[in-house]
């Protein structure tokens, strides 16, 4: 008992005279009497409700009671201060007091707001697809080569009627005597042209059908009228040019060069038509 | 959601839970795309959409076009244009779109709603702007214009005379929409 109370001398601020009872201060300052066991019982409960108070350490020291104890007293890092008479139930209020009067750190960024999301359907799913022709690939293909071979249909067409022109002239126009340069370059240029046209007409005849048919006037109607037009232009010049050739020495020789020369201009302006038809 | 909201939305026209439908007949979607050439419009009238607002303020809008429905006035660029966006596997160009409605919400409406697009196979976001009209019957007219990257949707741009079509393709919105009663 002499041990216990002296060792609860400086929390109690009571010397307990020797022989009596122990008294504890109760957090009202009433004296109640106990029994010898109760500041052990305190003592257990300090220790048992110390992690709850915010692990504060409770190792009390109080200076103006400082004195000559027979218990070490340490002071650990972080160690509390108490001024004043405390008991141990103060002690736990104010390391839980303590703990709550701690800055409080920066509050956590609020979570952004999700966007939206588009994973919706409002309407009927649609009906599957019916799959890629392969046939619609092969007609791009014939098309795009159509359209190269076209424009150099275009230029041999210009060509062999320009020098058409200048081999009419040479032969019909003038009092001088035919040259007969013009002769062959024409008849190069107009095998090519009639070669060229017949395979770009190929090209477009075997290009597989487009996915729907539309009625209508359009540009490729346009097109399709003109190039028709020259093609038939086309197979009379190449008849009416070898017949002309073979009248060599014939009166009606000229007439005939004449006519193979109109419907040579002819020919180009179909053309002409049909490739504007589709650029412009 | 907040009862100046709601009132909001009242006041033009719009209820929490209602859903629009576009009257296809009285809408339209137009292409644009330009060549050196050329520029070329399309336009297709068979639409289906539908719009809907969700108790908590937010619109979801969901537009849907056949491709192979576009006429440009000449039929081989009609098919060719079938062609290069392989109609065939991709039949449909779909729009998604969501916008929240604020308490600045005004009648006429202007309104800001993202969304993307859906063309040739592939999914691009977009940031468009709607005007929306009450008109005198109730329903709204809606309009909007944005523009698109062929590119950016794997298009293998058509090309005329060895020159290919720009990349830039501006849609144009213009839907009636009227409220649907299921």
């Amino acid at each position: 008992m002499t041990s216990v109370a002296s060792a609860w001398a400086p929390v109690v601020n009571l010397r307990p005279r020797r022989g009596s009872r122990a008294y504890s201060v109760t957090s009202s300052g009433i004296l109640s009497p106990m029994s010898r066991e109760l500041p052990l019982l305190v003592l257990c409960a300090a220790a048992i409700l110390a992690p709850s108070a915010g692990r504060a350490d409770l190792r009390l020291l109080d200076s103006e009671l400082a004195g000559p104890s027979p218990l070490p007293v340490v002071l650990a890092p972080g160690t509390m201060r108490l001024r004043g008479p405390v008991s141990p139930d103060r002690a736990l209020l104010a390391a839980a007091d303590d703990e709550s009067q701690k800055p409080a750190g920066p509050p956590a960024p609020s979570a952004p707001t999700p966007a939206p999301s588009l994973d919706f359907d409002l309407l009927a799913p649609p009906p599957p697809p019916p799959g890629q022709d392969p046939a619609l690939a092969r007609r791009r293909t014939l098309l795009d080569w159509h359209q190269g071979l076209g424009i150099g249909l275009f230029g041999l067409t210009l060509a062999t009627t320009v020098v058409g022109q200048l081999n009419y002239d040479d032969r019909f126009v003038g009092s001088r005597p035919s040259t007969g340069n013009y002769l062959a370059p024409h008849a190069v240029l107009a095998t090519s042209t009639l070669v060229a046209f017949a395979a770009t007409g190929m090209l477009a005849l075997l290009a597989p059908a487009p996915p729907v048919r539309r009625d209508g006037f359009d540009r490729i109607t346009l097109h399709k009228i003109a190039m028709f037009t020259a093609a038939a232009g086309m197979a009379a010049e190449g008849a009416l040019g070898l017949w002309t050739q073979r009248r060599e020495g014939y009166l009606n020789q000229e007439s005939l060069a004449r006519a193979h020369l109109v419907l040579g201009y002819v020919v180009l302006a179909a053309v002409t038509t049909g490739v504007a038809a589709i650029v412009f | 959601m907040t009862p100046s909201l709601l009132a909001l939305l009242l006041a033009s026209g719009l209820s929490p839970g209602e859903t629009l439908a576009v009257d296809p007949a009285a809408s339209a979607l137009r292409y644009h795309v330009v060549h050196k050439l050329h520029r070329v419009d399309g336009e297709t009238r068979s639409i289906e959409g539908r719009a809907a607002v969700k108790p908590d303020g937010t619109l979801q809008a969901m537009v849907r076009a056949a491709v192979a429905s576009f006429r440009s006035g000449e039929s081989n660029r009609d098919a060719h244009m079938e062609e290069t966006l392989e109609t065939g596997r991709f039949p449909f160009v779909t729009f998604r779109g969501v916008a929240r409605l604020g308490p600045d919400l005004q009648v006429p409406l202007s309104l800001a709603m993202d969304g993307e697009v859906e063309l040739h196979g592939t999914r691009r976001p977009v940031h468009v702007t709607l005007a929306a009209e009450r008109q005198p019957d109730g329903a709204f007219r809606v309009r909007t214009s944005f523009e698109v990257s062929l590119d950016a949707f794997g298009i293998d741009r058509p090309s005329l005379l060895f020159v290919k079509i720009e990349d830039a393709c501006r849609i144009d919105v213009d839907l009636l929409l009227r409220e649907e009663h299921r």
